[in-house]
């Protein structure tokens, strides 16, 4: 495709691409990941001027008032780039669900909303597990910058914002698989939210979030296979590039086969929340299928590229344990393989026995 | 290398085409053909004739020109009608070959004498096609074609073998790929040859697959006379009209094959409720995997319907469609006869006919090997391997 036939979208998301590219090259990652501590301020701070706080949030909020499939786009790349696991969460949870209270009048929201979109304001998301009730698991992990002021928790249809200051809701950091995350334990304790939502608006916020995630692990997934084909096309064994071995080339297409029905997957929950009247219902269970295959996609895209690459592709330096860890985190912060499996099945059992 | 489009566009229906499908609906609740018959042969027949009513109803080719007897109107229709025809019980088109596959490729490859010719009498079935391309050298490696088409002015002698052919024994027309330029060697000097299955030269033997039907035969060519007009495509073009006529077994295909199996998943699942299983955690898990893999291979099914509508089909991408779809079919199969256990899994019936019948996909229309191959090369630009 030209650059001339890209939508703003597309545009955008090539840029920022590019951007993330210089600013979190495999160097800096990796010296995040080896001390478990998260990228220096400056670098962060790079990041934020890039604007991304704003990209799923709309105009009237001070956001960029982007389309589902533009913020699906973006959240690809920031999975590409590794971006953060706290920035991810800061843009497309916290700020939207900020802009979501603010616009049922919470003054707490409001207070923090403009610091949000800015990228000025710390905060953390937590998901709670799908088949629970409303209430937060206590065994919840989030990932979290430091001096984290805020907490959104994003229930079954409850939405609930709480202030990280005074005891109460706390996160507790944690030695997390993703090292340099900020994983953490969350504890609600006795603490009451500042505001809440129930109702329509909650499990909305709640997919779009899950559907960043999913984009995340896709963006991720689909950048290792990339990286593999590069390298099945110039390291050289027995004389030739690894490539020309069928062995080599069926892995890597049957990890395009996954990144492919991934692709289609997402670009028809797109299609599918644009039509006039989509029901809510319909939405969740195609984000539950989603959530389901879409990040086991990815990392059967990674395994096939530490795989492809030998034993330079299990060493700490090439860095595809960065993409493994992160698509790993992904998959059970929204409820993990199995059990997510169960969730459609269940669902779809239940539709069945009630006709 | 680099990152592909995302979100991509996915069939989205307008007002219109639900409109249609009310009305597709309406008349299949009023003609609904009932089960068809057990007996393989009287089975063929009642889908001819399912078939002509179908087409009486105009409601096959709905893609197709006007001019050709089809109703105008593009691939979202003809997906509606899909959809809802594999709703029913006699669920495919007996001449499915005819309307999904040649009749499309002699639209693109072929003349407008051609189009006359033959495309009205796919649509009521009247002439049933077959695909003569798989010979006994010439399996996988479709290029090894030996079967030769002696060119003698306007006529063309064909003598050679075909084997696999689906249908060959109700057909009435073969799209049959044949060697036209002697010395010519593998994808060059090809070409796609329209012959009567009428003429005295064709021999069709039954060639029964593992369930003892007869799906396909082998044909043998003796001299059968077939015209130069009749070359789909014009002579030594035959491999590309031929990869065309592929490429249009994976769309349309797919999604009506996509809804057999969630029909079938849909059974299971009755099934594991009474028998009270229904809450049991692994009954859910697999049955929630299959579930979410045939959204999925619905989904890749509407991408690539979309992207034939607006003419972007990317080479090879059809290949993601067909390996998807033969892993679904297969593991689906495997876990019903699984979870409904011993009982099922000892006695023939539509279980086990259909776990046998699975085989089949990752055979037929390129094997898996070769779909693996072509996804290699064409879309992720790896170098030949074999």
């Amino acid at each position: 495709m030209s650059a001339l036939a890209l939508t703003e979208g597309e545009e955008l998301a090539r840029s920022l691409d590019e951007s993330l590219a210089k600013i979190l090259d495999t160097e800096t990652l990796l010296a995040s990941a080896g001390s478990d501590e998260a990228l220096a301020a400056s670098t962060t701070a790079t990041i934020v001027e890039l604007g991304v706080h704003g990209v799923a949030v709309t105009e009237s909020a001070g956001g960029l008032g982007l389309n589902l499939g533009d913020r699906a786009r973006l959240a690809a790349v920031f999975g590409r780039r590794l971006v953060p696991a706290a920035l991810r969460d800061e843009c497309f949870g916290l700020a939207p669900a900020l802009a979501a209270l603010a616009a049922e009048g919470s003054e707490a929201a409001a207070e923090l909303l403009g610091r949000a979109v800015e990228g000025e304001l710390r905060g953390a998301v937590a998901l709670t597990p799908r088949p629970a009730p409303g209430t937060l698991d206590p065994t919840a992990i989030a990932a979290s910058a430091a001096n984290c002021e805020a907490l959104v928790v994003l229930g079954q249809d409850r939405l609930e914002l709480y202030g990280l200051e005074e005891g109460g809701a706390a996160l507790t950091p944690l030695a997390g698989l993703d090292p340099g995350q900020g994983l953490s334990r969350v504890s609600l304790g006795e603490a009451s939210p500042l505001a809440s939502i129930a109702g329509a608006a909650a499990p909305g916020l709640r997919r779009d979030y899950e559907l960043a995630l999913i984009c995340e692990a896709f963006g991720c997934g689909e950048r290792t296979l990339e990286v593999s084909v590069e390298y099945a096309g110039q390291r050289e064994q027995f004389g030739r590039p690894i490539a020309a071995f069928q062995a080599v080339a069926h892995l890597l297409a049957e990890i395009k086969l996954g990144i492919e029905t991934s692709r289609a997957g997402i670009g028809r929950f797109v299609d599918l929340a644009g039509e006039e009247g989509a029901s809510g219902t319909a939405l969740d269970g195609w984000a539950a299928t989603l959530a389901h295959t879409v990040p086991a996609a990815a990392r059967r895209a990674c395994e096939g590229a530490i795989q492809v690459h030998g034993g330079i592709g299990f060493s700490w330096e090439l860095g595809l344990h960065l993409s493994y860890r992160r698509i790993l985190a992904v998959q059970y912060l929204l409820g993990g393989d199995g059990p997510t499996a169960e969730l459609v099945g269940a669902e779809y059992l239940t539709k069945r026995s009630e006709r | 290398v680099s990152a592909g489009p995302l979100p991509v566009p996915t069939l989205s229906f307008r007002p219109e085409d639900e409109q249609l499908r009310g009305r597709i609906r309406t008349w299949m609740a009023a003609n609904e053909p009932g089960p068809p018959p057990t007996e393989f042969g009287e089975r063929l027949r009642a889908l001819v004739e399912w078939q002509r009513r179908l087409h009486g109803a105009g409601f096959v080719g709905l893609s197709w020109p006007e001019r050709y007897g089809g109703a105008g109107l593009d691939l979202r229709a003809e997906a509606v009608f899909s959809e809802e025809l594999a709703a029913t019980s006699m669920p495919e088109l007996i001449n499915r070959i005819g309307v999904y596959m040649c009749g499309p490729t002699i639209m693109d490859f072929g003349d407008e004498g051609q189009a006359e010719r033959y495309l009205p009498a796919m649509l009521d079935a009247s002439e049933s096609w077959c695909q003569g391309f798989s010979e006994p050298e010439a399996g996988s490696d479709l290029a090894a074609i030996r079967a030769r088409g002696r060119v003698e002015g306007d006529r063309i002698v064909i003598n050679g073998q075909k084997v696999w052919t689906s249908r060959a024994h109700i057909a009435r027309r073969c799209a049959c790929l044949v060697r036209t330029e002697p010395a010519s060697e593998r994808h060059r000097g090809l070409s796609l040859v329209i012959i009567d299955m009428e003429d005295p030269g064709v021999q069709v033997v039954a060639l029964p697959q593992m369930l003892g039907e007869r799906h396909f035969n082998e044909v043998f060519l003796d001299d059968v006379e077939a015209r130069v007009d009749d070359v789909i495509g014009g002579l030594g073009n035959g491999w590309a009209a031929a990869m065309q006529m592929l490429s249009y077994e994976r769309g349309l295909f797919v999604l009506e094959r996509q809804i057999r199996l969630r029909r079938a998943l849909d059974d299971l699942a009755d099934a594991m409720i009474e028998r009270g299983l229904d809450a049991d955690p692994l009954t859910r898990r697999t049955i929630g995997g299959l579930y979410a893999d045939l959204e999925l291979l619905k989904a890749q099914g509407y991408r690539t319907l979309a992207a034939q509508a607006a003419g972007e089909l990317a080479p090879g991408s059809t290949s993601i469609d067909k390996l998807h779809l033969s892993r679904v079919e297969q593991r689906l199969f495997a876990a019903a006869v699984d979870l409904l256990g011993p009982e099922t899994a000892l006695t023939l019936n539509h279980w086990t006919h259909d776990l046998l019948e699975a085989r089949s996909v990752s055979i037929y229309g390129g094997s898996t090997e070769i779909q693996l191959n072509i996804i290699s090369r064409q879309l992720l630009g790896l170098g030949a391997s074999r």
